[in-house]
């Protein structure tokens, strides 16, 4: 069904220009970023006098940024890619057999979605494995904070898996372990970046979580520092913004590399729950 | 036959133990200490049954305007997300030129911390910040307002900022949803002499229910659990304009009154639970009807 | 199908260790490379002090300054033992450490605020007695008893005593022809003459909870001056504020001042980070705030004169008192703490004459000093405020009336500007409230 140009091209105008409400918030951090303390006390669109990116060379030393990049880094990839893997086989196998017990382990995950997080007593549940104040520990954290919606996603997508490829395997003589790791996780690719790159995100700008259940200053993250450096920074609006830039950086790099899978990921995943 | 027996549970083992030790036992915890008075002034602490529940809902205190803003927050929120997510879905699912650009910049604010979000649109909202100044540019000097302090638009302020975050998120499940109806319906309802508003509300709309509910329900679930664009907006202020039940949560337990965060948590558990359930159950009957 | 099981059984073994090994040596990677950084900036001091400890502080992000990171370093220099700062963003560290407290990960020294305040972090179980330190004997009286819990001194104090007055500029006050006023009705005229000249009569940041807390706090001298006796029964509970028509007065008179547009407009959406700013621009006549911020404001407006500027009672009710402070921020030792020693002397470090002379000259904000034999220096605000107050000074309530919550408080205030709340209707919510911390 053809549409009449012009028409098409007003549409595009128009949600261009709704996609104007998106980019000038975001466009007034960078601007902003770039400002003397002065010129970014009042936040406005008006252009940089002259470009201070020597805003960006001491935010990177006053925060210690590097170093709390790394331990970001850290905490949410290996948290992502353990939640990941868990997810996807538990995942595979409630959707191959849906039995009553299995429909009920699925409801059972689905309760993440809602229930609230109690610091208090996961501090004591970490202790009581001996895992609290590290890396591990929190790590496992992260992981199992992303385990319901990561179910959630791989369910759907999984459903939409023909099982004729199982069947296959299964007379060629696969084990489980083979047909869900040679077979069935290759083509989990989209919901399995998208999945990724939702718990690394989560992971990454989660701020209270490592606050509690991370005793070591040298171990906190990258929002953990930025936070930090508010307290001295508060009103200097400028490195403010810096910093937010610099933060965001990171998960912009990744949802561009991401974006093709992240979208059919999210959409196949999601309409079959 | 397949042999479903080859789909061992083992596989779930790993993803169960990790989710029942670091997820479900201290939410366990949770409830039982939402029965008792703990709290870090005390060096006891005591079972006190419903007590907390019964100050929630029977005092006169600021819980019950907290469940009350969190429930207009979540209706609010999850109509307009819902609504400009599907104009925005159908604008870019007509084969706009730069619609992959496009998909990318709505999708964009999800990718922030809402902390972040926070921080951007206090600028923004300030009585002299860029909103108020575009609003006086075009001419529309009666519609400024201090955004984040006047007592009838705060609220509202809070709103439109999680709306801001969420549509790009929204716009992109219903597009998929949108991309699953295949073309021939159109076809051959165009064949039939279907104007475009029929074949919207006779092929458009009844395919893409499920995705819709499913949204839904995922709307409605953030829109309850609100806490972090609020907290980093206006923490609840001025006075308890914006206060939510999770703000609640978070002042409470700031206090060291643990019994009193956990039952309150608990209230916005219960009330997600239900209402979930309840669309569940209304969506299945009408898949099943039809 | 057991054959089956058992291998499935091995592959989650190797899966599991997977895991363990991919987390386990991430951990210990990242600790090797945290130690060998720390150890690249003492390198000089690691060789002949290898047994020195980890002493943990934990502090809110800004009641750690550069001298004391600096100061800690000197201390590592000297001992080899290490202060290991633990920061929280300012409006989590009550939490943060309260919650420590009760899961048993307290750290090893504390910061928290002098006087009742203490107790929220129940001294009892947690702080170690320090009264036979050596320090104690050069204490100033005021630190003194602002330290002292139950009979015990239990914390170090290198801060300051300090209350909340009304700073004004007194070329403005010339301007609009007005001088120091007495009592409320003064007050009123004299915002009214400022308002006339095109002045904003008050810089009042009511986006800041806390501030609007300290508004009332201001009363709490005078309360305690007429009624001899009744902190200690708001301590146990007896007394209400709902009864005391001093706080109802002085609150139907402090949202007249906001109504009548003395705080100018959108005075909610001021913060607390912008007022040095603002009483610098020379557009506000007047600011709430304490005696040494003319020093602030001097540092970053050098033309603006601040050094000349002058304090007085805030009057409402006719407050003719100057409520202070019971010596801001201190520190503690954790009873658990397994460096008990080290943390003592650290302490001891830090009391030493010389080193809180060099902590107190990188500390302009500060006004007098904690120990005696350190020489300390006023402000203008300070001498004049004392001179103002003509029924002289007193604690205020957030030294001396347990469980006063800035932010519940702060937040009610707000409430009663924006009408949602009658001044009664306040006293009673901050009754109500108090009432829960007792049961």
């Amino acid at each position: 069904m053809r549409q009449k140009p012009l028409l098409l091209i007003m549409k595009e105008a128009m949600t261009w220009l709704l996609a104007l409400s998106i980019l000038g918030p975001l466009s007034l951090i960078v601007v902003n970023s770039l400002k003397t303390a002065t010129e970014a006390n009042t936040v406005t669109m008006n252009l940089p006098l002259k470009l201070q990116w020597v805003n960006y060379m001491e935010a990177f030393e006053g925060g210690s940024l590097l170093h709390s990049f790394f331990n970001s880094l850290l905490m949410s990839s290996v948290s992502a890619a353990i939640s990941i893997l868990v997810t996807s086989m538990a995942a595979f196998v409630l959707v191959r057999n849906r039995d009553r017990w299995n429909k009920m382990i699925y409801n059972y995950f689905f309760l993440g979605l809602v229930a609230p997080l109690n610091y208090v007593t996961t501090i004591k549940v970490l202790q009581a494995l001996h895992l609290q104040n590290t890396f591990p520990g929190i790590i496992l954290v992260f992981a199992t904070l992303g385990i319901p919606f990561a179910v959630f996603l791989f369910y759907g997508f999984i459903s939409s898996v023909p099982t004729e490829l199982d069947e296959a395997a299964i007379i060629d003589g696969c084990g489980l372990g083979r047909l869900f790791f040679n077979v069935v996780f290759p083509l989990l690719m989209p919901v399995t970046i998208t999945g990724f790159i939702l718990n690394f995100l989560g992971a990454w700008n989660d701020f209270v979580t490592p606050l509690y259940l991370l005793n070591k200053q040298d171990k906190l993250g990258m929002i953990n520092a930025i936070y930090n450096y508010f307290g001295v920074h508060f009103n200097e609006w400028n490195m403010i913004f810096t910093i937010i830039v610099l933060t965001v950086l990171p998960v912009l790099f990744l949802y561009l590399i991401g974006q093709k899978y992240i979208i059919s990921g999210m959409v196949s995943g999601s309409l079959k729950g | 036959m397949q042999n479903k027996k080859i789909y061992s549970r083992l596989f779930v083992v790993p993803a169960f133990v990790l989710y029942t030790i670091l997820f479900i036992l201290p939410v366990l915890g949770g409830l039982y200490y939402s029965f008792t008075n703990w709290s870090a002034m005390k060096p006891t602490i005591t079972f006190i049954g419903l007590d907390n529940y019964k100050e929630i809902f029977f005092s006169s205190g600021s819980y019950l305007k907290s469940i009350y803003h969190t429930l207009s927050f979540t209706l609010y929120t999850v109509v307009f997300k819902l609504g400009i997510g599907l104009v925005l879905a159908l604008l870019l699912n007509e084969g706009l030129k730069t619609k992959k650009v496009l998909r990318t910049v709505f999708f964009l604010p999800y990718m922030l911390s809402p902390l972040i979000i926070g921080i951007i649109f206090i600028s923004i909202l300030g009585p002299d910040g860029p909103l108020n100044m575009v609003l006086r540019f075009i001419g529309l000097d009666h519609l400024t307002h201090s955004w984040l302090t006047e007592k009838n638009v705060v609220l509202g302020s809070t709103m439109g900022v999680e709306i801001w975050r969420m549509v790009g998120w929204n716009m992109v499940i219903i597009l998929a949803g949108l991309q699953t109806i295949s073309k021939s319906y159109y076809e051959a309802a165009s064949l039939d002499g279907a104007g475009r508003w029929k074949q919207f509300t006779q092929i458009t709309i009844p395919f893409l229910m499920p995705t819709l509910m499913i949204a839904m329900i995922l709307n409605m679930i953030h829109g309850l659990r609100v806490f972090e664009i609020i907290y980093a907006l206006t923490n609840g202020g001025p006075g308890d304009l914006t206060e939510v039940i999770n703000t609640q949560v978070y002042k409470e337990f700031s206090m060291g009154r643990y019994g009193m965060s956990n039952a309150l948590s608990m209230v916005a558990f219960i009330f997600t639970l239900m209402i979930a359930y309840l669309i569940k159950l209304v969506s299945s009957r009408e898949e099943a009807a039809s | 199908m057991s054959s089956f099981k058992k291998k499935w059984v091995s592959k989650m073994f190797v899966l599991v260790a997977l895991i363990s090994l991919l987390a386990g040596c991430s951990s210990s990677e990242s600790n090797s490379n945290s130690s060998t950084a720390s150890s690249a900036n003492a390198s000089d001091t690691e060789a002949n002090k290898q047994n020195g400890v980890t002493i943990t502080v934990a502090t809110s992000a800004n009641w750690t300054k550069d001298i004391d990171k600096e100061l800690a370093k000197d201390f590592e220099a000297q001992t080899g033992n290490k202060i290991e700062f633990l920061i929280s963003p300012d409006d989590q560290y009550v939490n943060v450490l309260k919650s420590k407290f009760q899961t048993g990960e307290g750290p090893d020294v504390y910061l928290t605020p002098s006087g009742v305040a203490m107790e929220q972090f129940l001294p009892d179980q947690h702080a170690l007695d320090l009264s036979s330190e050596s320090w104690v004997s050069r204490y100033a009286d005021w630190a003194k008893a602002g330290t002292t819990y139950n009979g015990k001194v239990i914390a170090l104090n290198t801060w300051s005593v300090d209350g909340w007055g009304v700073l004004y500029n007194p070329a403005l006050f010339e301007q609009a022809g007005v001088s120091v006023p007495t009592n409320y009705q003064d007050f009123v005229k004299v915002c009214e003459a400022l308002l006339a000249k095109g002045i904003t009569p008050i810089y009042e940041p009511g986006k800041a909870e806390w501030h609007q807390e300290v508004l009332l706090n201001t009363m709490g001298s005078m309360l305690s001056k007429k009624t001899p006796g009744i902190y200690d029964q708001f301590n146990t509970n007896q007394a209400k504020m709902a009864d005391q028509k001093d706080l109802e007065i002085g609150l139907t008179q402090l949202k007249e001042l906001a109504d009548k547009g003395f705080f100018g407009k959108d005075f909610l959406s001021q913060t607390w980070e912008n007022s040095v700013d603002a009483m610098g621009s020379g557009k506000y006549a007047m600011m709430l705030t304490y005696s040494t911020f003319q020093n602030e404001v001097l540092a970053k407006y050098p033309d603006s004169k601040a050094d000349t500027w002058s304090m007085f009672p805030l009057p409402l009710a006719d407050n003719k008192t100057w409520a202070t402070s019971s010596g801001g921020v201190v520190r503690s030792i954790n009873q658990e703490s397994k460096v008990i020693d080290a943390a003592k002397q650290y302490f001891d470090f830090l009391a030493k004459t010389e080193n809180l002379k060099k902590y107190y000259a990188a500390r302009p904000d500060l006004g007098p000093i904690s120990f005696t034999d350190v020489e300390g220096k006023t402000s203008n605000a300070y001498t004049s405020v004392i001179a103002n107050a003509a029924d002289g000074t007193g604690l205020d309530f957030e030294g001396g009336v347990k469980f006063w919550n800035q932010s519940v408080i702060g937040k009610l205030v707000q409430d009663l500007y924006l009408g949602g709340k009658t001044p009664k209707q306040v006293l009673e919510a901050i009754d109500s409230d108090r009432a829960k911390m007792f049961q």
